[in-house]
């Protein structure tokens, strides 16, 4: 996505964290505490940056943390990145079509109830009927048939082979629940004012505009088998708040009043490293900001201007002054993260170079005439608009590449508009540069909506029409094996940012937690957005 | 009096009807699909006119109104579209710590004001009265959300006195309270000196001193009674303000009061919320400015009502 | 003959402004004794009104100042008294009524809490009492249904009913000295016969002095026993009403006389005196009337004529009134 501005961003970023990476990807350190003995009981206090919401998948696409404490999915991903049974095992026929998942024996609803097959076959149903709800029913688009085998056993037929069904049914968005439960509360009401699902939490208090409080689910004894602690979590509960201000959140921290805090305010996080009282655990985000053009106006039509201006693209510098250095330079929209996925010989496609860059802006036909010091345009002074959303970090981030453009003698003059105006002159391809982000776990995905012509112009704003990267999206959609998909992705990076050009990264931001002390065995990683909160617990004060 | 308030009161009613079609019809008005919110960016076209239906929203503005209505007075009102929370209970949350945090910082605000811009007004011109609008003036200056992290700053993170945000406590209520009374004190300072500064001048506080009362008794009887009554009316729309407006104080200290809810839900386009809160938010202002003219003219017989 | 209720003796008050130094009453000297009406007489800006209040102790400071003389009440100096000693005298012992009876009552006090506040103020007795007491002087201003009267308003009462209220405010206390301060200018032809009735009336009852401001030298033929007539913030002229009326001898004494509408034949005459009352911040040296005086010479713009005694108690500050 673009700006996107009717997307909220808040709400972008709930959707995309809720799934997971597609690669398999290093754990970083969490905080040093695995030597000592967890204590059980205390309340974990946990500070958002995003709005908890409903906690029923079927019924909105927002998502929240505590999804992923409260339900279990089939599948899960080992931290380093390989998918796992959870609540079931399963097997493969040998053409791929039929999914036979068997239920681990014991797995008991917070209600009561065991779980059973009909709820696996009920879930298959709800996510790909087609008049359904369910936001992710396309991911279910190869599943063809449902039926129950044995009181534990699910079958599940394909139309054709999915090599992506794991990640599917590993995200937040296949957590499996209780049908009964479902149809006694109804789903306007389900996930708001009861849920009923298998996981180490269960759902206490939901207040939206104040806190959402979790409570531990004493029988829970089907944990992951990679956590340390198989039986119930060891802390009572967890309260989540939500702060829409990172200073204030920071603060909330600082004050005692949290014990882990997303996303502090990017000044202070070298201060807060320094702090004894915190551990700051940081990783990039599945998220590029980027620049983009607008294909069918001149002179953005002509490759060498737009590649004039990612060789005049210094990142080093934005992301020291905008993001006190809390992101990684972006070559790439795919970050380097997604190990399987990313292409690191991006790097070196454009580099800052102000001389190539004058010389393309030459050969395009743009040059500084009346000597001013920038270029004309068809024989006119040429001082092209850039939209920018009014947001601080986007403007700041306008008048850097407006400083960096001027350098090879591009005038550019930025345009600050609200979000509405912005999406509605992008759809009618009334701009000429913009800026653009999204956050999303498939970057895959993202340059599919991003570049094929057939996306024009709703997901395709730039307008990218190139014979060659459709044949290539194509392609990867037709990929039968994870592999054989890779290598599309890597061939898309290829022709886009090394000579399309018609989007820039600048570049990835970071995923900021800061903890306290007290609180042990927390360590997010890469290959968890939620990271998994069963050996966490609480030093006594 | 009594007959006076009582046909204000039954002004309400159609007021609160004018505000609720109002309210209503510009949210239909935002070209905006609300179906996009139940959804996500990711819906199709399908899904979208599927969530229009389930919201109502394929009928025409007066039918969903007629139904919004109806259900409004079976004690209805919806449900969020985001957090899927009905919002009669969304409200009931969030009233009393509107009421409290807007009624301290209200209370705190005119306690500390009228006796600071009389003082001020009293010793005119002098240190106290220069020290006294410096304060108002800062007051008026500081933005919000900088005094709000200042206080938090040093009273939560530093001496660890008060909890830096949250709500439940009556040490939650403080630093927010303060904050938000701040800008309140300064404006009701200012105006109960410049409304001191005014009654002085006029004729009666001669005769008053000509009688041989004391200065005390002429300031604080007289004089007060007299310049407060335009304070008073002041009362009226700060009552509508600090419960709807308290938007910045409520999101730097996470109070989950009405203003963070109504503003996130305009920024959402969740209509079901935005819809009741201002209807109900434009009674209260309604409310809070006959509750100013009764108090007016209760201090002021020359009203008549 | 008795000492005299009010000896003002030299008095000077300055104004110090920001433009300059206004002379507002320059060495002024006054007496009334009991019983007696004295006439402050001239037109406004010359000083008549921040006599009265250098007297009862009411000079805005800043910018008024005392810079000399006596004010002595009943043989008491009051200029050096402090504040709190003239509080206690103002209201007690002496008292006075202002010219807008419209606004000199406190507008969101009752009349009764008005009149009580006064009484307690000065008498240590109970609120009945202080109740009763006020009623009854309610009553003797000729107030009607004086007990219903004290819960009203003052909005609720008429412009003359307002100033029947002011006197009986400053009469509550039996004071020795009562300065009205054009008491009646702002009310009609009718209402004003009656407050002065109510005035001479009470004066007899009570035997206080009246010190009585105006410009309406009709008033003065009425009320009062000696006149003073001031301008520029001096005394120019003091003598016997009749005698003043009969034989005046300053030349602003007789230009204001003329001035006087002459009723009898139904229409107005006024003979207007040439010329503006002098900007009290540059006064001419001098007589300070002589930029106006008809009769004007060389000696009095030279030089400063003195208050001198013509006949007995008939005094004026003219170079030419001797002569």
């Amino acid at each position: 996505m673009t700006e996107a501005p009717r997307k909220t961003r808040m709400g972008r970023r709930a959707l995309m964290k809720s799934a997971a990476l597609l690669t398999g990807a290093a754990a970083l350190p969490g905080p040093a505490s695995a030597q000592e003995t967890p204590v059980k009981g205390g309340v974990l206090r946990y500070g958002l940056s995003v709005e908890p919401q409903r906690m029923n998948q079927l019924n909105t696409t927002w998502m929240t943390d505590a999804t992923q404490h409260i339900y279990d999915r089939l599948v899960t991903r080992t931290p380093t990145g390989e998918y796992v049974p959870h609540l079931a095992t399963w097997t493969t026929s040998a053409d791929g079509l039929e999914w036979r998942f068997k239920l681990k024996p014991g797995i008991k609803f917070h209600s009561g109830d065991p779980v059973t097959s009909e709820a696996v076959r009920w879930w298959f149903e709800q996510a790909k009927d087609p008049k359904g709800f369910f936001g992710f029913k396309g991911s279910y688009s190869a599943v063809d048939s449902v039926a129950v085998v044995d009181e534990l056993t699910t079958s599940v037929k394909l139309k054709q082979p999915d090599p992506n069904l794991p990640f599917i049914l590993y995200t937040v968005y296949s957590s499996i629940h209780n049908p009964k439960t479902y149809a006694r509360l109804g789903k306007d009401a389900y996930g708001v004012s009861g849920v009923d699902g298998t996981g180490g939490f269960k759902l206490k208090e939901f207040t939206p505009g104040d806190k959402l409080v979790i409570e531990r689910n004493d029988a829970y004894a089907w944990a992951p088998p990679f956590v340390k602690n198989q039986g119930p979590p060891h802390l009572d509960g967890i309260v989540y708040r939500h702060f829409a201000d990172d200073a204030s959140r920071t603060a909330a921290i600082e004050a005692g009043d949290m014990d882990i805090i997303v996303q502090p305010t990017l000044a202070d996080v070298d201060r807060l490293r320094a702090n004894p009282n915190f551990t700051v655990i940081s990783k990039p985000m599945p998220a590029a900001r980027t620049m983009y053009f607008n294909t069918e106006v001149a002179p953005w039509n002509d490759k060498r201007v737009r590649q004039a201006i990612a060789h005049s693209i210094q990142r080093k510098p934005i992301i020291d002054r905008l993001l006190f250095g809390q992101g990684v330079e972006a070559y790439s929209i795919v970050p380097p993260t997604f190990k399987d996925m990313y292409l690191p010989d991006t790097t070196g496609y454009f580099p800052y170079n102000i001389a190539k860059a004058k010389a393309l802006l030459a050969e395009a036909g743009l040059k500084d005439s009346d000597g001013d010091g920038f270029v004309e345009f068809q024989g006119k002074p040429w001082e092209p608009e850039m939209l920018v959303i009014a947001l601080s970090e986007i403007t700041q981030l306008a008048q850097v590449v407006q400083a960096q453009a001027a350098r090879i003698g591009i005038k550019l003059k930025i345009v600050q508009l609200d979000g509405q105006s912005i999406s509605a002159r992008t759809l009618a391809g009334d701009f000429g540069i913009l800026t653009g982000f999204y956050l999303w776990d498939g970057p895959d995905t993202i340059m599919d909506w991003w570049l094929y012509s057939g996306n024009i112009p709703a997901t395709n704003r730039s307008r990218t029409r190139s014979p060659e990267m459709d044949k290539v999206i194509e392609q990867m959609r037709a990929s039968t094996t994870l592999p054989e998909r890779m290598t599309h992705i890597k061939a898309m990076q290829k022709l886009l940012h090394g000579d399309l050009c018609t989007i820039i990264p600048i570049y990835h931001p970071l995923d900021i937690y800061v903890i306290s002390k007290r609180v042990h065995g927390y360590a997010p990683n890469s290959a968890t957005l939620y990271p998994r909160m069963h050996d966490v617990w609480l030093a006594k004060a | 009096m009594l007959r006076y308030v009582l046909r204000r009161l039954a002004l309400l009613v159609p007021m609160a009807f004018i505000i609720s079609i109002v309210v209503f019809v510009a949210m239909r008005m935002i070209p905006v699909d609300p179906g996009e919110l139940v959804l996500g960016p990711w819906a199709t076209a399908e899904q979208r006119e599927l969530a229009r239906q389930k919201l109502g929203l394929d009928q025409s503005i007066p039918v969903q109104y007629l139904r919004y209505v109806t259900t409004a007075f079976q004690g209805d009102l919806g449900r969020s579209i985001k957090s899927g929370k009905e919002v009669t209970e969304l409200i009931r949350a969030t009233v009393p710590n509107s009421l409290m945090l807007g009624g301290t910082a209200l209370a705190l605000a005119y306690l500390i004001a009228i006796p600071l811009g009389v003082v001020a007004a009293v010793r005119q011109n002098t240190l106290v009265d220069q020290g006294a609008m410096g304060f108002a003036l800062i007051g008026i200056s500081i933005p919000n959300f900088w005094l709000g992290l200042l206080l938090v700053l040093v009273f939560a993170v530093n001496l660890r006195w008060l909890p830096a945000t949250g709500s439940g406590t009556a040490a939650h209520l403080i630093l927010p309270a303060v904050t938000l009374g701040l800008q309140y004190t300064a404006i009701v300072a200012r105006m109960t000196r410049s409304s001191v500064l005014e009654v002085l001048r006029q004729d009666f506080v001669r005769t008053l001193h000509a009688k041989g009362l004391r200065r005390g008794r002429i300031i604080y009887m007289h004089v007060l009674k007299n310049a407060v009554i335009p304070v008073i009316s002041l009362l009226g729309l700060h009552i509508g303000g600090v419960v709807g407006g308290a938007v910045i104080v409520e999101t730097i200290f996470a109070w989950p009061g009405m203003g963070a809810l109504l503003v996130n839900s305009i920024i959402a386009r969740d209509y079901p919320i935005v819809q009741a809160v201002l209807t109900l938010l434009g009674v209260a202002v309604l409310l809070a400015n006959l509750l100013a003219d009764v108090l007016y003219a209760a201090a002021d017989r020359r009203i008549k009502m | 003959m008795a000492d005299p209720v009010l000896d003002v003796r030299d008095l000077h008050v300055a104004l110090h402004t920001r433009r300059g130094v206004i002379h507002a009453v320059d060495h002024v000297s006054l007496h009334i004794d009991p019983g007696e009406t004295l006439a402050l007489v001239g037109e406004s800006g010359c000083g008549k009104t921040m006599t009265a209040l250098s007297v009862i102790g009411l000079v805005p400071k800043p910018p008024g100042v005392i810079e000399g003389g006596q004010v002595l009440l009943g043989g008491d100096d009051l200029v050096p008294k402090s504040d709190e000693e003239m509080r206690r005298l103002r209201g007690d012992r002496m008292a006075m009524v202002f010219q807008e009876p419209m606004t000199s009552l406190d507008p969101v006090f009752t009349i009764g809490a008005q009149l009580m506040e006064t009484l307690l103020a000065h008498r240590a007795i109970s609120r009945a009492d202080a109740h009763a007491q006020s009623v009854a002087m309610l009553k003797r201003v000729q107030i009607p249904e004086a007990e219903r009267r004290m819960d009203n308003y003052p909005h609720e009462l008429s412009g003359g009913m307002r100033q029947r209220v002011m006197i009986a405010i400053a009469l509550l206390c039996r004071p020795d000295l009562l300065i009205a301060d054009e008491p009646t200018t702002a009310l009609d032809v009718t209402t004003q016969a009656q407050i002065l009735e109510l005035l001479r009336e009470l004066r007899g009852e009570f035997g206080m002095a009246l010190l009585l401001i105006t410009h309406a030298l009709g008033v003065v033929a009425e009320m009062a026993d000696r006149v003073a007539v001031m301008y520029a913030g001096r005394v120019v002229e003091t003598a016997g009403v009749e005698e003043i009326f009969a034989n005046p001898r300053h030349p602003y004494t007789k230009g204001l006389l003329a001035s006087i509408p002459d009723l009898a034949d139904g229409q107005e005459r006024l003979a207007t005196i040439p010329g503006t009352v002098p900007n009290l911040l540059h006064k001419p040296p001098g007589c300070c009337f002589w930029p106006r005086c008809p009769i004007a010479e060389a000696r009095c713009r030279a030089q400063e004529p003195a208050l001198a005694e013509l006949a007995p108690g008939h005094q004026a500050a003219c170079w030419k009134a001797s002569a």
